[in-house]
């Protein structure tokens, strides 16, 4: 069985080795950062092994499919970034950096379930393993009041959100009499289902997830937590956490939307909502954490976008972006986190003159952004062309052009840090930003791939269509 | 000769001047320009290679291309010129060499210039060859972006105010095709991005067609400049570099008019059909606005981006008329506009270059400091009011009688601007050129060889399309009257 759970292994034994290394008193943060990549390094190895596996264990709770498998690979992959980019933790004291790697893990290890879940009491347990040791992580920066106010803020909030789900989930429990995601299926096939439980139910278990997700109307936690928190786990939370939830939301929207017809109209106009809201309000932002938290809720917008589209083309489209996601998101951190080098808490005016200062990483931004915007030929166009083309195919077409226009709108805003990086000047006179070796040739590689993917998005496509996801996300 | 790929080696040219350049250390000004001035010749040559292998004869594609890109999606790397096609790419080559040419003159981050001038180039050389509607989109895209750092980054005047501007409302227009694309591609009976396959199977409802055309005509007419979302288009001009208002003015606009009349006109005829009279009368009103405003203006580049708009609205007027004859002059007069302001704008940063001002009133006798410049930018002007003779006539006589049995009472509210035009233009000729030298001209000398080639060049373009118009009509009249046979 253990080569089944190889990925989750993996992360548990980072976990194990991490807590064992974090009682040691004079453990340097290096060491611990460097045993959390070699160990991160592992857990892609373990993931890409493991991603033909499937399986359905423990009593039909967890579910191996070739959908999980790939989501916790995009996992690994992006916690094998984080590691090699969260690098240095400044704002987080001292004593407790090796702590922050211990969590690293433990999140890590959560997100990976949530990819599986079969079962919603598993949903919950991954869903909270992950949270509270976010909610730990965000908590960790101490050089300002206001970041502990915004940890604060984010547990409390997410406590309520939990509740909430939790509470929905005995009603669904109560419904379906039974809480694997495969007896509520079958219940639901044969009618056996009281609607008065099930509705409220499903409706308390979706805010949850779109809290998690910071989708509109759940979003208020992201830009604090995101300005709030350290930029690593800023970075952490816009890139793999927020890919975690979407893996596991999706797989019940798939389960769920021949029952329940409704569902996709409510979702597509919360994706609409979430992206125009995330769209808006980012134009107002001065501090580049706080745009990038509310770039990454119209982003979530999207991809809910083509969740709606169950057409066969949708988890392919779900699957496409997701990984674009995350190369962008991980570029645009870790251009913030190489301007943290000089100043803390950087504003997109710190972005001014980056172009002068380091061509590399203003290039890499630019590709990002745009990207970001959906501009052909990059990655990002085509993963939206994907998404959007799948909700199109539903007959979404308003819900479309909507996100279009939205795409068009986050464009100004995105616009706005490429100009401070490009057509501005530098403060001082000539000031070039340093940049490590590492996140150099992350820069690009991550930018090369954003462009390649776009440009020949082909081989991605074929391997994502031959994994058959279709199928895998079925009951 | 016709296993060639010439299509694809002509697009190739700014590729590999582009990786090339990479290569390039950053402080070799001298190689990147000459690296670029080489893949344009190339470019140029098998241009006109292709220009003249065309067989004239023949209305269909030729030169055509396929290969597999995305099978899942229906689309495929699919090239193939026709007479308008073959006549665009030319004005691309032609406009690229000159601008190429023109840029010698940049100084600063060289090589950053270069490597976004080319992928402009490429954009604009994939999007006239392209039929596949995904990969034309692509490529239209890849030659709009580079403007907004070329402008923001090399550009004069209010360049930060102008990029952004330029770049949100273009982009805004490609989200209005984005949207009539997609529409199409899930209401059409074959899911294909193939021009043939849409074209001739999509069987779009009347309805449907009504409702994506004015995406279309809106969202490419948006780069064509048509008013009123002409908007972006002087501003921009007067920004950007020399070689960049250039390429924009020569080939950037044109591209949203070949977008209407091909992604537009040809797939969607019937809705072409219901929005005609909207869309004549939005283009004649741009051919008035654009004469009345550009005859306000102190500022060289302000007069020149404003009869743009005016002679951009000729061309989508001519579209919108919709006869053989005057779509064939709509293109004609793409060309030839392409070669004229192209011809302008160098001219105009050549004297902006030496004096820095572009005000009308700081010249005065250049015909005698600077004979040969001068000659050129007198034959662009004159071109421009149409005289018999230069390439405009021909493209505007076609376009006024092709238009006239559609729209005759537009037709005659359109010639009179064009001699409004006439009056404009020759006072500032008579202005800047002749009479007493004064302000910065004793400061201006007269073109180096080099420089004089690019212009010079255009100017004989100019001369020899006016005196042979059929060079250019024979190749586009054949696909003007099979389009509405």
């Amino acid at each position: 069985m253990i080569d089944v759970l190889l990925p989750e292994v993996s992360a548990l034994t980072g976990l194990l080795i991490l807590f064992f290394l974090s009682l040691s008193d004079n453990l340097s943060d290096a060491l611990a950062r460097r045993v959390t990549l070699i160990w991160s390094l592992v857990t892609v190895v373990c993931s890409f092994i493991a991603l033909d596996q499937t399986g359905l264990l423990f009593s039909e709770s967890y579910r191996i499919d070739s959908y999980s498998q790939l989501f916790k690979l995009i996992i690994a992959v992006g916690l094998f970034f984080n590691a090699l980019l969260g690098w240095p933790l400044r704002s987080i004291p001292e004593e407790q950096r090796t702590e922050y790697y211990l969590f690293f893990f433990s999140a890590g290890l959560g997100m990976m379930l949530l990819a599986s879940v079969f079962n919603f009491l598993v949903l919950y347990l991954a869903m909270e393993l992950v949270a509270y040791s976010v909610y730990a992580m965000v908590g960790m920066r101490r050089d300002r009041t206001e970041s502990i106010e915004s940890a604060v803020k984010y547990f409390l909030v997410g406590a309520v959100s939990s509740a909430v789900g939790l509470y929905g989930l005995s009603l669904i429990y109560g419904a379906a009499q039974g809480l694997t995601f495969g007896a509520l299926v079958e219940a639901l096939r044969q009618g056996t289902v009281e609607p008065r439980l099930l509705i409220p139910g499903v409706v308390m278990v979706f805010s949850s997830f779109l809290f998690k997700l910071a989708a509109f109307p759940f979003h208020v936690w992201a830009p604090d937590a995101y300005d709030g928190a350290a930029s690593p786990v800023a970075m952490f939370l816009a890139s793999v956490s927020k890919l975690a939830g979407i893996a596991a939301l999706f797989r019940i929207v798939y389960l769920l939307h021949p029952f329940l017809p409704r569902l996709e109209t409510a979702l597509g106009v919360i994706a609409i909502l979430t992206m125009s809201y995330g769209n808006f309000v980012a134009f107002r932002q001065k501090s580049a954490k706080r745009l990038f938290a509310y770039s990454s809720i119209a982003q979530a917008g999207y991809i809910l976008l083509g969740m709606i589209g169950f057409a066969a083309s949708s988890p392919q489209a779900v699957m496409f972006y997701s990984i674009v996601y995350l190369l962008m998101n991980l570029v645009l951190f870790l251009v913030t986190l190489a301007l943290e080098e000089s100043r803390a808490d950087p504003e997109i005016s710190s972005f001014a003159g980056l172009y002068k200062r380091n061509a590399l990483l203003a290039f890499s931004l630019m590709v990002s952004l745009f990207s970001l915007a959906g501009v052909p030929p990059l990655s990002g166009f085509f993963g939206k062309w994907l998404l959007f083309s799948s909700a199109a195919e539903q007959g979404h077409i308003w819900l479309v052009v909507l996100a279009i226009l939205n795409s068009v709108i986050s464009l100004y805003y995105y616009l706005f840090v490429v100009k401070a990086a490009y057509f501005g000047d530098p403060d001082k006179k000539y000031s070039p930003l340093p940049s490590t070796f590492t996140a150099r040739s992350a820069a690009f590689v991550l930018s090369v791939a954003i462009a390649m993917l776009g440009l020949f998005p082909r081989p991605l496509f074929d391997f994502l269509t031959s994994l058959n996801l279709a199928q895998a996300l079925a009951p | 000769m016709d296993s060639l790929p010439l299509l694809s080696l002509i697009l190739l040219c700014p590729v590999v001047g582009v990786v090339t350049l990479f290569a390039v250390p950053d402080h070799k000004a001298t190689v990147v320009k000459w690296v670029s001035f080489t893949v344009a010749a190339i470019a140029m040559l098998l241009s006109l290679i292709m220009f003249i292998g065309y067989d004239r004869g023949n209305a269909g594609f030729q030169f055509v291309e396929q290969y597999a890109w995305l099978p899942g999606l229906n689309s495929t790397y699919h090239v193939g010129v026709d007479g308008t096609g073959a006549v665009l790419v030319l004005l691309n080559a032609i406009v690229m060499l000159t601008g190429v040419i023109t840029s010698f003159s940049v100084q600063f981050r060289v090589k950053e210039y270069f490597i976004l001038f080319l992928v402009l180039v490429t954009g604009v050389f994939g999007s006239f060859i392209c039929l596949d509607f995904l990969l034309f989109f692509i490529f239209f895209e890849i030659a709009v972006l580079p403007m907004y750092l070329l402008i923001g980054i090399w550009g004069s005047t209010n360049r930060e105010y102008a990029a952004l501007k330029l770049t949100l409302m273009l982009l805004a227009g490609s989200g209005l095709v984005f949207a009539g694309l997609i529409m199409t591609y899930f209401n059409s009976a074959v899911r294909s991005f193939d021009f043939f396959a849409l074209k001739e199977h999509a069987a779009l409802s009347p309805d449907m067609q009504n409702i994506i055309y004015p995406l279309m005509f809106l969202g490419f007419g948006t780069l064509a400049a048509v008013f009123p979302l002409h908007n972006w288009s002087p501003d921009g001009h007067v920004a950007a570099p020399t070689a960049v208002s250039m390429l924009h003015a020569g080939v950037l606009m044109k591209l949203g008019a070949y977008g209407v009349l091909r992604y537009g006109i040809e797939m969607y005829p019937i809705g072409a059909e219901t929005w005609r009279t909207v869309a004549a009368v939005m283009a004649a009103g741009g051919v008035v606005y654009g004469a009345l405003v550009a005859a306000q203006q102190t500022d060289l580049k302000y007069m020149i981006g404003y009869s743009s708009v005016s002679h951009m609205g000729l061309v989508m007027f001519g579209l919108a008329a919709g006869t053989s004859y005057a779509v064939s002059g709509a293109v004609f007069q793409m060309f030839s506009h392409g070669i004229m302001t192209a011809l302008f704008f160098s001219a105009v940063g050549f004297f902006y270059e030496q004096s820095h001002t572009r005000d009308i009133s700081a010249y005065g006798g250049l015909a005698r400091k600077a004979p040969w410049v001068s000659i050129c930018f007198i034959l662009a002007g004159l071109a421009g009011i149409g005289l018999p003779g230069l390439a405009g006539f021909p493209a505007e006589f076609m376009i006024f009688v092709g238009a006239y049995e559609k729209f005759p009472i537009l037709t005659l509210i359109a010639v009179p601007s064009l001699v409004f035009g006439a009056f404009y233009m020759l006072r500032v000729l008579q202005r800047v050129f002749f009479g007493p030298e004064a302000g910065h001209t004793p400061e201006i000398r007269d073109l180096s060889f080099f420089g004089g080639t690019a212009r010079v060049g255009l100017a004989a373009l100019i001369v020899l399309f006016g005196i042979m118009p059929r060079l250019l009509s024979d190749v586009i009249a054949p696909y003007a009257e099979a389009l509405f046979k």
